[in-house]
């Protein structure tokens, strides 16, 4: 049986854990709205941009670009998005497992991991996988430019045919209490689908400085807008897990600290109980003698 | 005519105009409303709308503009700096 004075430091220090989590589900929550926001703000220049590429798929076909060629694939690159810090429930782990899932049934070796995000990185050094590259410290601070940055590197070697195919790997924003892991190819580029009643009326555009050239300057930028999105919804996703844990812990602890205050509650009645015997006892003891 | 400028984080501005200009990659080009559908890159440079006496000015860094029916869009990469 723990002393009362046991129970106490526990309910104490259950307490004080509670408060981290608290408030780390307030933060978490805050956040995610900014990142939801972001998520937002960057729908409407997306919808446009694969609006153009679809213009442009239709109207010149002809206009072949290397980043949309389709060749059989020998390796790949994989843009892995997770986050630098844990407790956020499964938030890191059901991707990790979606990429290595993957990797296994595409033939391994032939794999290579950009990581964004620490917790990626080190899991899948861990397990072998070739991580060629890594950022880390992106909440927050993800931008356009940095979208750009990453990507860059993965065109040059699509275009350089030393890889055949680029998948991002993040979770899909799709509510505050789900997210889901998700690998999307984006080299080579697939065309979106025409949209129903969008067809006809298109061949007509004026083009400049000319099909192919707009092509060349539309695609590395689509590319990149794919990345920067996925970043964004990973950062929401991250958010909303850790804000979705740190509810359940926070529950967690209410709990504990009821069933530890019964705990005590009981250890001190039971004290009481053994000392009022103890008193009746003596008492009759010296009133028999 | 209806003008929208979005940047990749968001939307920079969009209402009415009587006229744009804007750095086309293969020169500098200017619409009226009634233009026909149109697709070009953009350089760097200013894009100027105009309403009536209004003028706004937005110093953007690359992008594209299109042209559909009553309808430009300007697809900036990024914009630097706005002024009135």
């Amino acid at each position: 049986m723990p002393s009362l004075k046991d129970i106490r430091t526990r309910i104490t220090s259950v307490k004080s854990t509670q408060q981290i989590t608290k408030a780390m589900k307030m933060i978490a929550g805050v956040k995610m709205r900014r990142a939801h926001d972001a998520v937002l703000g960057a729908r409407p220049y997306a919808a446009k941009l694969e609006a153009l590429v679809r213009h442009l798929a239709a109207a010149g076909a002809e206009a072949a670009h290397p980043l949309l060629e389709q060749r059989p694939v020998k390796r790949a690159t994989m843009i892995v998005m997770t986050s630098d810090r844990g407790l956020c429930g499964g938030f890191n782990s059901q991707l990790l497992r979606a990429v290595e899932t993957h990797i296994k049934g595409h033939a391994e070796g032939r794999y290579e991991v950009i990581a964004v995000g620490r917790k990626g990185r080190d899991f899948l050094r861990k397990r072998g996988h070739k991580v060629v590259a890594d950022h880390e410290g992106m909440g927050g601070h993800v931008t356009p430019e940095f979208a750009r940055e990453l990507v860059a590197g993965p065109i040059a070697a699509y275009e350089g045919g030393e890889t055949d195919q680029l998948i991002l790997a993040f979770n899909t924003f799709k509510s505050a209490i789900s997210q889901v892991p998700t690998l999307e190819p984006i080299l080579p580029v697939p065309v979106p689908e025409a949209e129903e009643g969008e067809a006809g009326g298109e061949a007509s555009y004026l083009f400049e400085p000319g099909e192919a050239a707009l092509l060349a300057d539309l695609l590395p930028r689509y590319v990149a807008n794919r990345v920067l999105r996925a970043l964004f919804e990973s950062e929401a996703s991250e958010h909303s897990a850790r804000m979705a844990a740190m509810d359940a812990a926070t529950n967690n602890a209410d709990e504990l600290i009821r069933s530890l205050t019964l705990t005590m509650n009981r250890a001190r009645q039971a004290i009481i109980t053994k000392e009022i015997l103890e008193i009746v006892g003596g008492a009759e003891a010296l009133a028999s003698s | 005519m209806e003008v929208a400028i979005v940047t990749p984080t968001g939307e920079v501005f969009s209402g009415e105009a009587d006229s744009v200009v804007g750095p086309g990659g293969a020169g500098e080009f200017g619409i009226l409303p009634g233009h026909t559908a149109f697709l070009s890159t953009l350089l760097e440079g200013p894009v100027v709308v105009r309403q009536g006496r209004d003028e706004q000015r937005f110093q953007i860094t690359g992008g594209f503009a299109e042209v559909h029916g009553d309808r430009v869009v300007i697809l900036a990469d990024g914009v630097a700096e706005t002024a009135q």
